[in-house]
């Protein structure tokens, strides 16, 4: 049977898309047969709850992958972030000051990993290699190991709300992604953005300030890290030093599933929001599913393989420019 | 005498350019051949033939008489054919000796390599062509004169007895150029021939025996050296009578707009001056390595300075690039795809790559400006494929790139654009085109920096020409100069600098 040609004409332009797109439907298929339980309207839209904490901080992750750049630290300025709301909310203060207090040291510190990238030009890996054990020291010893509550209020406002059945946080999640969309599409920062993740050396001959762009993205990454943080304290209902390892790798995980590629140049959000869900649903599934944790590791281990390696062998080598 | 290397009516072209149109050259034991000829006029295309990299359309190609069929560049090294180019094909990391012997190491008898003897023959060859180099040094540690002759050794060593020189002098000093004659006189004596090519005049008179010249694809002329003149060269590397009429129209300067002070950057150029005026254009002349680059790199911010002033209407000019753009100064780079392209982005993106910034409010993008632009741009400077907004800027022509970094400055509107080669790899109509252009705009009242290995398109449109000699400025010729000219002050037999 002939397909019709609109049809085959968006398979060709968003090939990506319609990958992952495949790839969730397999995903789900293949959950459902291993937990009756799964394939519920409710279970997913819970799942998101989850995942959306971490799809957060891969758009953060999206926006250094697009310069070429990789942030390590992300688990730990998230918890850096966690405890600061909760040390703030604890000494009394309100608890709007202790989000605004843990968002503006989410993007303090991000920044900070920007200015080392761009400034002193040492290598993103390594800086942030540097940071994310730098930054997860702060987060201990700012709490001298301490848990802090969160009040009991924040889960009925945030940490468990749902609005119309969602979750709160995937609603939060699909703000971010419009938000990056809308600046990467339509203001010149995000031209400047996609000019350096393109070619740094002509972004530069250009006229762009591409120190500056390289800190902000680091920046608008510390900054999803700690919303994150504070979204994941407010669900958990406490603040500690250890929130948060191995975030980096599920983050840098997704933002590869939805297509980007390590050397720069390319941002996918709507990539992202389904490697998010891809990698999450996966998660849950197995774990309805009874299937022991080690397994599961290697389940993901060759998901993203397979995901990417079908990336590259469907890209033509040689691309030029770089 | 039977000539060693012998090419008679060698014809290549490149899908439809003619790039050699009958080319006859003979090579004889032990002479040194000069091989001249303006950019783009056959040499390196020649180079490559002799040494296998391309196979000729047709024509007959002898070495030792012997007809060659099956050849490649492997079959030229076995017939002693050894290439040395400016850039080296050595091993910075690896010591002169290991470098010397890459792949064919001496061996022990139990298979390790044999460091003793590696150094001792090493030190061997060295010994033979009249030089010291330390044998056991990291080669990146030594001097690009070094590495030169490291790679002639390397050659002899494999027993080449037809060395081609391209351009070996580029990028030494004087003293190494002088250290380079020598070696060569002495390879020379013990029956190896060499193809010589230069763009000094001076420094071919000193070392050739005979000089060939190629214009266009053919051979302008064959002759013993010491039996011509600079003037019999110069004249057929040109053609006959110059094509003196110029695009240009006559203009007044107006006011200054770049004025530059004593400008240096330490290893690349000294204590440069000039001002640029409204409604010219300025050329800048020189030779590979003389700095034009650099001090266009150095202007636009790329780089630093050691000292000096850039003024730009009468204040200083802010040291990063972001500001100099901003202040209404444009550059064309010399590597297109690496520095003045997003190649992977379509070509609208391309062409608003400086406006978007100027074009935006509240710092949100105007897509119906940049569209706008991009529409302009392709119909004014003919970008071609037409009305191909949204083709990724790798995939169009080389010309057409070319125009399209040059429209994105334009749609900025800058009071002085910087050029470096702006027509380098452009057919000759879109050459005119831009050419065209670049009068208009400056008859508008822009500057213009021209920097151009082409003399023509210097001569046909700079009001002025800089020639830049070792980093300085050697001087400044007024009043439109012609080629001849600008071939005389260039390469002219005047002392190099730079030598003491």
């Amino acid at each position: 049977m002939q397909e019709s040609s609109p049809v085959m004409g968006f398979v060709k332009k968003h090939k990506e898309i319609v990958v992952l797109l495949v790839v969730l439907a397999v995903v789900l298929l293949v959950m459902s047969q291993l937990s009756r339980f799964f394939l519920s309207f409710r279970n997913l839209l819970e799942a998101t709850r989850l995942g959306s904490e971490i799809g957060i901080i891969a758009i953060g992750m999206a926006m250094v992958i697009l310069l070429g750049g990789i942030d390590l630290s992300v688990g730990a300025v998230f918890a850096v972030s966690a405890v600061t709301m909760g040390m703030v909310v604890d000494s009394g203060s309100p608890v709007v000051l202790a989000m605004a207090a843990a968002l503006v040291t989410g993007a303090v510190l991000g920044s900070f990993n920007g200015l080392v990238v761009s400034t002193i030009k040492i290598p993103p890996i390594i800086t942030t290699l540097g940071t994310m054990s730098l930054f997860r020291g702060l987060a201990m010893g700012i709490s001298r190991g301490k848990s802090f509550p969160i009040p009991e209020a924040l889960y009925d406002s945030i940490g468990g709300k749902s609005v119309l059945g969602v979750p709160l946080q995937f609603l939060i999640f699909l703000a971010a992604a419009l938000a990056v969309v809308f600046l990467l599409r339509r203001t010149t920062l995000g031209r400047s953005l996609i000019a350096t993740g393109n070619n740094p050396v002509a972004a530069m001959f250009s006229g762009v300030n591409t120190r500056l762009v390289t800190i902000f993205a680091y920046g608008l990454s510390g900054f999803f890290c700690s919303l994150a943080g504070i979204l994941f304290a407010c669900r958990v209902t406490s603040a500690k030093a250890d929130f948060g390892i191995g975030y980096e790798m599920d983050a840098i995980t997704i933002v590869v599933l939805g297509g980007a590629s390590l050397k720069g140049g390319k941002a996918n959000i709507i990539g992202v929001a389904l490697g998010m869900l891809i990698l999450i649903l996966t998660r849950r599934g197995l774990t309805m599913g009874l299937v022991q944790p080690e397994l599961q590791t290697v389940i993901f281990g060759l998901l993203l393989i397979a995901a990417v390696g079908f990336n590259a062998l469907s890209t033509p080598v040689g691309r030029g420019g770089k | 005498m039977q000539p060693i290397l012998e090419a008679k009516d060698i014809k290549k072209s490149f899908g439809g350019i003619h790039a050699l149109k009958g080319v006859n050259f003979s090579l004889r034991r032990g002479e040194v051949h000069a091989l001249l000829g303006e950019n783009g006029a056959g040499k390196s295309t020649f180079i490559k033939i002799i040494s296998g990299a391309h196979l000729p359309d047709t024509g007959e190609f002898t070495i030792r008489g012997e007809h060659l069929t099956n050849y490649s560049p492997q079959r030229a090294r076995e017939m002693g054919i050894a290439t040395i180019y400016q850039e080296t094909s050595l091993f910075p990391d690896l010591t002169v000796a290991e470098n010397l012997f890459a792949g064919e190491q001496p061996r022990t008898a139990l298979g390790m390599v044999d460091w003793k003897t590696m150094r001792k023959r090493a030190r061997e060859i060295f010994d033979q062509l009249g030089v010291y180099i330390p044998v056991h040094e990291r080669l990146g540690d030594l001097g690009k004169a070094s590495a030169q002759m490291v790679e002639i050794a390397k050659a002899l060593s494999r027993d080449a007895d037809i060395l081609i020189m391209d351009e070996p002098t580029a990028a030494l000093s004087g003293a190494d150029a002088e250290n380079l004659y020598g070696i060569i006189e002495r390879i020379k004596a013990k029956g190896t021939a060499i193809i010589f090519i230069s763009h000094h005049l001076e420094e071919i008179f000193k070392v050739s025996d005979r000089v060939t010249i190629l214009r266009d694809g053919v051979v302008g002329g064959t002759a013993e050296t010491k039996e011509v003149d600079e003037k019999w060269v110069i004249t057929q590397m040109i053609g006959k009578e110059m094509d003196e009429s110029k695009i240009r129209t006559y203009r007044t300067p107006g006011r200054e707009l770049l004025q530059v002070k004593g400008l240096t950057r330490e290893g690349y150029f000294t204590d440069v001056n000039f001002t640029l005026y409204e409604g010219e254009i300025l050329g800048i002349a020189g030779l590979v390595g003389a700095g034009k680059t650099e001090l266009l790199r150095t202007l636009f911010a790329i780089d630093g300075m050691d000292g000096g002033q850039i003024l730009m209407e009468g204040e200083p000019l802010p040291r990063k690039p972001y500001e100099v753009a901003r202040r209404g100064i444009g550059l064309v780079p010399e590597n297109r795809g690496r520095e003045g392209l997003l190649l992977d982005l379509e070509a609208t993106l391309n062409l608003s790559m400086i406006n978007y910034r100027r074009s935006s409010r509240y710092g949100l993008l105007n897509r119906a400006s940049e569209r706008t632009t991009a529409r302009d741009s392709f119909e004014s400077l003919r970008i071609k494929p037409a009305n191909a907004y949204k083709l990724k800027a790798a995939n169009f022509s080389g010309g057409n790139q070319q125009k399209i970094v040059l429209g994105k400055w334009l749609a900025d509107n800058p009071k002085v654009m910087l050029l470096d080669d702006p027509t380098q790899g452009v057919d000759i109509n879109a050459k005119n085109e831009i050419h065209r252009l670049l009068d208009q705009l400056v008859n508008q009242g822009m500057g213009i920096v021209l920097v151009s290995s082409d003399f023509q398109e210097i001569a046909n449109l700079a009001d002025r020409v800089m020639i830049m000699r070792s980093g300085r400025i050697d001087t400044i010729l007024q009043d439109k100069p012609t080629v001849a000219a600008l071939h005389e002050a260039v390469s002219g037999t005047r002392e190099r600098t730079g030598d003491e």
